[in-house]
């Protein structure tokens, strides 16, 4: 039981990362239908951002209950600009072009972030520990524990919840809906498509410099660290389903349980856990487990 | 093994390091370069310069271009200067192979010192025997370099992986003679495997008691280890090993520290001194640190009393705003090796500059000097040296924690002797 | 191929990859020989791309190359190349015979997920098996031999060089047999309508399925060839940025035909050199620059400005034929 207990909160806290590193890959690809290999490096920008801000923020004296905002701060910057940036001057040239291409300019350009990166920062690793520590730990099932992990949790189901509020529910979201089903139409009755198109990445672009800003207090941000969480968000969305924020949501706690059962019963398990979850999946249920079956056109 | 209250350096060696100073600040000035010497001596340097092992492959980058611009101040190796090539490892063995051939055929260096990576010095090493490219490794790890095929061309300047397991299992021994129970939490790779094997055999050698109540394998760098945290803490061992480094060991003390995991049970870092600068305040004093099976240290020898040792902390400090830490004291190994290995293939050849092969004939059984001390290339082109080795302590003047109580092993106890494999050494150790 | 129409080009091309060891320098050689292995490797992926379809987990059978190299040295003292060319395609091929059942379903960017889970799974078996692979510390490929004779040192590269070259003229006129064929027009039609193939009677799983098990065989000759090059075998050779790359290069090169994968694979070797000895700490942002230009200015890779030359050159022929 108390074992169980446990499995259970770290499965929650590592599905709470999860969530937040994949949920903007899951609504770019829902609006654009584009694979967003830059991902992992608007996560990373997000991460080093924010840690860069609240670093300064200490260092001339703020109260380190101000460095909370500055996990805010951050990541609406990386969104403001890496997202208009990115779709008006690249993503907008490869539209209705092969798959291919476009998987690969995005790929150039995790490339290029990756470099962008180390240029502005160094090599040195960068990390902020007050955010993480002034919450405190407690203790369950005999165990100490942190309050900022169990945050992240409540934070990932906020989030989400406004996410799936901001699609299902404003004027805005329907809009979008309408755009994912049928483009050509949303243009016919006065949508303009393009914005929707910048928005929406934009919002994505936010989302993944949120993910790792909020994970950012708990880890060191060095070079290189966007690689896997590339990999890891493309796991996490392909078994939830690829465009589905409950997918995600539901991916990531897939992937998150299954990752702390490995590590609490079989240990030699961790490393390839997620990646036999997504095969079983996927070959289970090609879409993902809330991914929509595509009409083949003819 | 022996405390190090004292110093260590006796007073012979430091009037030994002073009059060699003296020597060597003033013969390059005078003597002209040697004949058939060339304009420069071209070397190349390979280390990380991105991606997560960039973390001190940057180091390495720093110590390589403070030291070999001082060599050039002073007048170079015998009057010819040093030109670095610098060659960034990350990037994979098919790359290191092409950048290694470029070095070589292209560039026309005439040494490589360099290879972090257990993966790539074991790829370089045959295509260095097959150019015949003097190649000094001085960092990478694993025994296969030296212990799985005859080399001729490769050297390495510095101990293997099993030295640090070896060191670690002596240390908390002493430190803690009456332990039960062990843990490991290492990376799911070569590196992460051969630390913990070599540990958790070499313990249970020197206290066949022990018992191991976890084995932990995280993937590489993850940046998530509450679940391995939890279950530590649920086992509750006396004593955990972790070979984590870089930005994996810093998420790794960040997350586990504040959930008192580094206070419940002894903990081992093999390669925590090169994050103590970078940890600061984050890392709780108590905890058994070791820079790799490494025996320099910034305050061991003390600089103080060491002047080669003061000329590089100082040095370094100066011009990069750090100490120097592990990579950095062992790529000060590697170049000065070379350095001395060209200048004592001058003196054999009757002050001609040398051929590839005389300059391999001189390294093997060369002893040079390093800030640590005096260090001796075996004949079986490996060096083995002490290894420091401490419990952390917050230190106000340097704002960061640095090493109490440190102990100075001795090489005979963390190395195999020449001639022995290191799995069987370690699978026969005897307190 | 557009190439036929200019047959004297692709002659000189390969008279000058024969005359490579003679006239550029021995660690170009050693590029150019790389390049060739990886080649095939890339043009598995391209097969695909002319369907429409990415794969991000190709390089796992270029990975069952390299390891029957690696496994063939360990455990059996098997080096010979000419024997371990035909067998890397064999495994290459029964893997992916046994992974295509699965994949020959899924389509775009599943085909794409689906293929990197499986070669992450495989990275993550040659990274676990420590005792058996050697884990992250890779295995030696050792010295090969070729039908029985071991060359000495300085011969050896040559032997190697040839080897490639040999095979990779094999390995062009066999896919270029492959895409004159009735299979092949399958493949380039995926990429317009799925449905109306159907209509004409062949399956396309069919066609999927054994374009997949061709993709395999000719991953696992690339891995053969650059295991003995590098001579040094780990388990990034299955790692999803390897995938990457070779879809990468695909498009550099250009995918329309056989050639330009080989054409993008000496290119990127080479850019890739070169960036990392004129920017060692940001030669990867000069790849990503480098390939957003292509992408933005040159969508069908290197080889279209040949074919561009070619069209115009051909017509100038045509003209003056008329004239």
């Amino acid at each position: 039981m108390r074992t169980l207990t446990i499995i259970l909160l770290d499965g929650a806290v590592f599905a709470a990362v999860l969530f937040l590193i994949s949920v903007g890959l899951t609504l770019v690809f829902g609006v654009l239908r584009i694979l967003n290999v830059s991902h992992g490096g608007i996560y990373a920008f997000g991460a080093y951002l924010a840690t860069f801000l609240a670093l300064r923020l200490l260092e001339i004296g703020g109260s380190p209950y101000l460095t909370y905002l500055m996990l805010l701060v951050g990541p609406v910057i990386v969104g403001l600009i890496a997202g208009p940036l990115i779709e008006r001057v690249f993503l907008q040239r490869v539209y209705g072009r092969a798959e291919a291409i476009q998987l690969l300019l995005t790929f150039s350009i995790f490339l290029i972030l990756d470099d962008l990166m180390k240029l502005i920062w160094g090599t040195k690793p960068l990390f902020v520990s007050e955010p993480y520590k002034l919450l405190g730990e407690f203790s369950i099932a005999g165990i100490r524990y942190s309050w900022y992990q169990v945050l992240l949790i409540l934070v990932s189901i906020v989030f989400g919840g406004a996410l799936v509020w901001a699609v299902r529910g404003t004027r805005f979201g329907k809009i979008v809906v309408s755009v994912i089903n049928d483009r050509e139409i949303s243009q016919a009755i006065g949508i303009n498509v393009n914005r929707i198109f910048m928005v929406s990445f934009t919002l994505g672009a936010f989302c993944a410099a949120l993910g790792g800003a909020l994970v950012a207090p708990t880890i060191a941000v060095v070079p290189g660290f966007a690689v896997d969480a590339t990999v890891l968000a493309f796991a996490v969305i392909a078994i939830g389903g690829m465009g589905s924020l409950e997918g995600a949501a539901l991916g990531a706690l897939i992937v998150g349980l299954l990752r702390a059962l490995a590590v609490h019963l079989l240990p030699e398990a961790d490393l390839v856990v997620i990646y036999l979850a997504m095969i079983l999946v996927l070959v289970a249920r090609p879409q993902g487990l809330f991914g929509q079956v595509e009409l083949r056109r003819i | 093994m022996q405390r190090v209250g004292k110093p260590r350096i006796r007073p012979w060696l430091s009037l030994l390091t002073i009059g060699i100073l003296i020597l060597a600040a003033s013969l390059p000035a005078t003597g002209a370069p040697p004949a058939g010497a060339p304009a420069e001596l071209k070397v190349g340097f390979v280390d990380f310069f991105s991606g997560a092992a960039a973390t001190f492959g940057i180091s390495g980058k720093n110590t390589a271009e403070w030291l070999v611009d001082k060599w050039n101040k002073e007048g170079g190796i015998r009057g010819v200067k040093v030109k670095l090539v610098m060659v960034d490892e990350a990037g994979g063995p098919d790359k290191q192979v092409t950048e290694f051939r470029r070095l070589v055929l292209d560039e026309k260096v005439e040494a490589v010192v360099g290879y972090t990576s257990s993966a790539n010095c074991l790829a370089v090493a045959p295509v260095a025997e097959e150019l015949k490219v003097l190649t000094v490794i001085h960092i990478c790890g694993t025994h296969r370099l030296t212990e799985d095929r005859q080399i001729k061309y490769v050297f390495r300047t510095s101990n293997s992986q099993a030295a640090d397991s070896v060191m670690a299992a002596r240390y908390v021994l002493a430190m803690k003679p009456n332990v039960k129970t062990i843990a490991g939490a290492n990376e799911d790779y070569a590196w992460g495997r051969d630390s913990w094997e070599a540990f958790r055999i070499a313990i249970q050698r020197l206290k066949p008691d022990v018992k191991v109540v976890a084995e932990l394998w995280t993937k590489i760098q993850a940046g998530e280890y509450s679940a391995e945290i939890s279950k530590l803490l649920a086992a509750k061992p006396d004593v955990i090993h972790s070979s984590f480094w870089g930005g994996g060991l810093i998420t790794f003390v960040k997350q586990g520290a504040p959930r008192g995991l580094l206070k419940d049970s002894l903990v081992f870092f093999s390669t925590g001194e090169q994050a103590l600068q970078d940890l600061k305040k984050d890392m709780p004093d108590g905890v058994i640190v070791a820079p790799r099976a490494t025996s320099g240290y910034f305050l061991h020898p003390d600089p103080d009393r060491n002047p080669l040792q003061k000329e590089f902390v100082q040095g370094l400090k100066a011009r990069f705003d750090r100490y120097p830490d592990y990579p950095a004291h062992r790529t000060y190994q590697a170049l000065a090796g070379l350095k001395a290995a060209f200048e004592k293939a001058i003196d054999q050849g009757g002050g001609r500059w040398p051929k590839n092969e005389d300059v391999i004939k001189a390294f093997e059984g060369l002893t040079w000097q390093t800030p640590y001390g005096l260090i001796t290339m075996r004949p079986d082109h490996q060096v083995v040296h002490d290894g420091a080795v401490g419990l952390t302590k917050f230190n106000a003047k340097y704002g960061f924690p640095t090493l109490e109580r440190l102990v100075a092993v001795r090489a005979a106890e963390i190395m195999p002797p020449v001639g022995m494999k290191t799995l069987d050494w370690v699978a026969a150790l005897k307190k | 191929m557009e190439a036929k129409r200019l047959p004297l080009a692709p002659l000189v091309g390969a008279a000058l990859l024969v005359a490579v060891p003679i006239v550029l320098p021995d660690w170009m050689k050693f590029i150019v020989t790389l390049a060739m292995a990886k080649f095939m490797a890339v043009l598995s992926v391209a097969l695909f791309l002319r369907a429409n379809q990415v794969t991000f987990g190709h390089a796992m059978f270029y990975a069952v190359g390299a390891y029957t190299v690696g496994f063939g040295a360990k455990w059996f003292g098997v080096r010979d190349a000419v024997l371990l060319v035909p067998l890397g395609a064999l495994f290459g091929a029964a893997v992916a015979a046994l992974v295509g059942l699965v994949m020959a379903r899924y389509r775009e960017v599943f085909f794409a997920m689906l293929n990197l889970a499986f070669s992450m799974m495989l990275y993550g078996a040659f990274l676990k098996l420590y005792w058996v692979t050697g884990g992250t510390d890779g295995l030696s490929a050792g010295i090969p031999k070729f039908l029985g004779y071991a060359p000495s040192r300085e011969y050896l590269r040559d032997f190697l060089y040839y080897t490639a070259l040999g095979v990779t003229g094999v390995v062009i006129y066999a896919v270029y047999r492959f895409l004159a064929s009735p299979l092949g027009f399958y493949l380039k039609a995926m990429a317009d309508n799925e449905i109306r193939i159907e209509y004409s009677g062949e399956s396309v799983r069919h066609v999927m399925y054994v374009t997949y098990v061709l993709s395999g065989a000719l991953g696992g000759v690339g891995g053969v060839l650059a295991a003995f090059t590098v001579g040094h075998i780990v388990p990034e050779y299955s790692f999803w940025i390897q995938s990457g790359e070779f879809v990468f290069v695909a498009l550099l090169g250009g995918y329309g035909s056989a050639v330009g994968p080989l054409v993008g694979s000496i290119a990127f070797e080479f850019i890739r050199t070169y960036a990392s000895k004129y920017f060692p700490n940001e030669w990867q942002m000069v790849l990503g620059i480098i390939m957003l230009a292509i992408i933005l200015f040159r969508p069908g890779g290197l080889w279209t400005i040949y074919e561009g030359i070619a069209a115009r050159f051909g017509r100038r022929e045509r003209e003056v034929e008329r004239a």
